[in-house]
């Protein structure tokens, strides 16, 4: 075991966990200390609590603003359309990924026998699966690097950091492929397994000898370690802004329903 | 622009000063569960400095105005941090149509305070500097960012785009509440803000102005009908206490003369309170605190009706938003229980729809009618279908075109947070920012458009008779309340108002 390997293995592991876990939380802390003076509504806005919790959640899981503006954005520039379909794709396989490595490892691979499958095709489909979402994730965020740096209106608004994220997430995802493709470098559910659990009980295992998969490891500890600090915190954040601006609190504003007031007054006051 | 010509100068607008009037706002609130914890306490511009602050002052003020913004409010944190930059914005934003300079751009516009965010209150920024857009505060700096600043409208049209939610308007408001810590401010905005403080509307009409003016307005009625329509002021045994416009009185005597009309002809007996003739609010644009003494000042003159049962306030946009968003947690909740506070198009609705005024929807035969929908009035005051039912009701069947797009996704006038700057460069700026409203007008091509909105009536005129005159000039822009005051049957009509020129 040489000294990189334990380091990202032993060392940097633990740091990137406790970065995270505690970071985003304090983050989060952070921002609910400051109150929420008045509402922010836009209307129209859904009348119920329950509404606008459901809109939230399409708006946030369907990116619906930038979906629903795809026809008028092309009215005025005619080459805006471009965002929608390479964001969205990025963030569910991205979320499909996470799900799949959490569960895939858990199971070893046999998450699908829920299903009523062998074990052999639960394997084979969390492989496929693992295999397509992972070249997706990989071609739309070199979609959307390339789409950065070309068009020159989002190459102005950029800041270094806005590609080194994008470069960031793309290395972990091309070594990703690259581990599923190559035979001398892939890696088995039950080498992992058995790393993490040794990494949660506190019982340290070494990393296997794969210098593909440490560097795979030590990106993603960097990714969890800048989290908390950067604007990756739109995860988090994006739910407070849509709630602030789709939640019309009838409490907190002068209501005036029209329609069954000019039947109220009718009599006088 | 009127900064320009100041900088050059080295000479500043204003200082602000500590001033009693504020001191006695912040204790009178204290108790309120809602309310911010405190809020700026030496805003009060009284004289202008002699030279800029130096850049350590600068700095220092700078960044703690800053930090007390942040800690009142929620939205600034979440906003600075959960930019992806993805470029949805672009499209959203007139003022980036209209001048092509890309720090209108919201998300540029936002950076301008987001670099200085990360700077002084990320690890990040600390750390990695300019890799991830942070920056020192410069001379230069705030003059860019104030420069850009004044140009937003605040329409919250782009958080229509965001698929995040930003809205930058929140942005550039407490960013030039910022900006006013470090003695940069807009000449006109802060005489505006001056003349509130003094005599409660923006035009700093004190009493005998009022009289005065309303006597003129009294006399036009009773050439334009045959009947003595009194405009009764401070008259606190009255039913109603109507707020208007302080610009109804001078710029658009038709609106009040509208209200007066329709007042008398459905018998009620109401009020205006000389104290204060403002719905609108400049304090939303740019100072949190002006806004709340505002909103308190006319709770204030309900105490002194004696009948009082019902404030109706206005035709103003932002006055509107502040009053059905902001009041209830800036001034306490228990204000709607004692008053009815409804919009001056609400009261027509119900005066219409129970037919306590009698309207005679011929009168507007062969006039195409739209409407603009002003931005604090449909995107962020929800008046959105209200208007246009009134239209139905007082013009005949297809005489009202909607422009496209409309409602909540209408396109700003240009004139948002009272961009009403006269000089001779600010106006060519002024003719840039209303690209987009001048194309639709010439799109519709009405005879009326309908504006319910007093900065956007200011604004809408400079579009139609100055800024594109060639092509616009025959548009007339009316208040909703003019066209119904003329609609009604009780009274002749005004023919040579809407003769065709």
């Amino acid at each position: 075991m040489d000294w990189f390997s334990f380091l990202v293995g032993n060392v940097l592991s633990y740091v990137a966990i406790v970065v995270f876990f505690v970071g985003v939380p304090l983050q989060i802390y952070r921002w609910m200390r400051a109150p929420v003076v008045y509402p922010l509504t836009d209307f129209p806005a859904p009348k119920t609590a329950e509404g606008a919790f459901i809109k939230v959640l399409l708006d946030t899981f369907l990116f619906r603003p930038i979906l629903l503006k795809i026809y008028d954005a092309t009215v005025y520039t005619g080459k805006w359309t471009d965002l929608w379909l390479g964001g969205w794709i990025f963030h569910v396989s991205l979320a499909l990924i996470i799900i799949g490595h959490i569960v895939g490892i858990g199971t070893l691979g046999h998450q699908f026998t829920i299903l009523g499958v062998s074990p052999e095709t639960s394997l084979h489909m969390s492989e496929f699966l693992g295999t397509v979402s992972g070249i997706f994730l990989s071609l739309s965020l070199i979609y959307l690097f390339l789409r950065r740096f070309f068009n020159p209106l989002v190459r102005v608004m950029s800041d270094g950091i806005d590609y080194l994220i994008v470069l960031l997430i793309l290395g972990i995802s091309c070594m990703g492929n690259f581990m599923r493709f190559s035979s001398t470098y892939g890696v088995e559910y039950d080498v992992a397994q058995r790393w993490i659990i040794g990494l949660f009980t506190l019982h340290p295992v070494a990393l296997p000898d794969n210098p593909i998969f440490t560097w795979h490891l030590f990106l993603v500890e960097i990714l969890l370690i800048y989290f908390p600090f950067s604007k990756l915190m739109h995860s988090c954040g994006i739910f407070f802004a849509r709630w602030m601006i789709t939640n019309y609190d009838p409490k907190k504003v002068m209501v005036f329903d029209w329609r069954s007031k000019v039947c109220e007054w009718k009599g006088g006051k | 622009m009127n900064f320009d010509r100041n900088v050059e100068k080295g000479r500043f607008p204003q200082r602000w000063w500590e001033d009693e009037r504020l001191k006695t706002v912040q204790t009178m609130d204290k108790g309120e569960k809602h309310l911010v914890p405190f809020l700026a306490p030496k805003i009060y511009p009284l004289e202008p400095l002699d030279k800029p602050f130096d850049e350590t002052e600068l700095e220092q003020r700078f960044v703690s105005a800053f930090a007390r913004v942040l800690a009142q409010h929620r939205q600034l944190k979440v906003y600075m941090e959960s930019c992806v930059k993805c470029g949805a914005c672009v499209n959203a934003c007139h003022t980036y149509q209209g001048t092509g300079e890309l720090r209108n751009i919201p998300v540029m516009r936002a950076d301008l305070l987001r670099r200085y965010y990360k700077k002084y209150f990320t690890t990040q920024g600390a750390i990695l500097g300019p890799i991830v857009g942070a920056e020192r505060v410069t001379l230069e700096g705030l003059k860019e960012m104030y420069y850009y600043f004044y140009q937003c409208s605040q329409c919250r049209r782009c958080s229509y785009y965001c698929p995040m939610g930003i809205d930058t308007a929140e942005i550039t408001r407490y960013g030039r509440e910022i900006l006013i810590q470090c003695g940069f401010v807009s000449q006109f905005h802060w005489s505006v803000l001056t003349s509130m403080w003094k005599t409660g509307n923006h035009m700093v009409i004190t009493k005998p102005g009022l009289m005065d003016t309303v006597e003129f307005l009294e006399e036009e009625l009773k050439e334009e009908t045959g009947v003595d329509i009194k405009i009764p002021v401070d008259d606190w045994d009255a039913e109603l206490l109507y707020n208007p416009s302080s610009a109804d009185f001078f710029a658009y005597p038709d609106t009040m003369m509208g209200v007066a009309k329709v007042m008398h002809a459905a018998g009620i007996r109401w009020t205006i309170s000389s104290d204060i003739i403002e719905t609108g609010n400049f304090g939303l644009f740019l100072h949190e605190n002006t806004m709340r003494m505002l909103n308190k000042r006319l709770i204030d003159q309900t105490f002194k009706m004696k009948n009082c049962a019902e404030v109706v306030l206005g035709e103003c946009a932002h006055g509107w938003r502040t009053w059905k968003m902001m009041t209830k947690t800036v001034n306490g909740e228990w204000v709607d229980k004692r008053f009815h506070y409804v919009h001056l198009v609400h009261k027509l609705i119900e005066l219409i729809d129970n037919g306590i005024i009698k309207v005679d929807p011929s009168r507007y035969e062969g006039m195409r009618v739209t409407l603009h929908d002003s931005c604090n009035n449909a995107r962020a005051g929800g008046l959105i279908e209200e208007p246009r039912y009134v239209l139905s009701k007082i013009l005949p069947e297809g005489s009202f075109i909607e422009m496209t797009p409309n409602r909540e996704m209408n396109w700003c006038c240009g004139g948002g947070t009272g961009i009403l700057w006269d000089d001779p460069e600010s106006i060519n700026l002024r003719v840039k920012l209303s690209r987009n409203k001048a194309e639709q007008y010439k799109a519709v091509n009405p005879d009326i458009a309908v504006v319910i909105c007093s900065i956007g009536k200011a604004h809408n005129t400079f579009i139609v008779h100055d800024g594109y005159k060639d092509e616009l000039d025959h548009v007339k822009i009316k208040g909703l309340v003019d066209l119904v005051g003329d609609a009604i049957v009780d009274f002749p009509f005004p023919k040579n108002k809407y003769a065709k020129s």
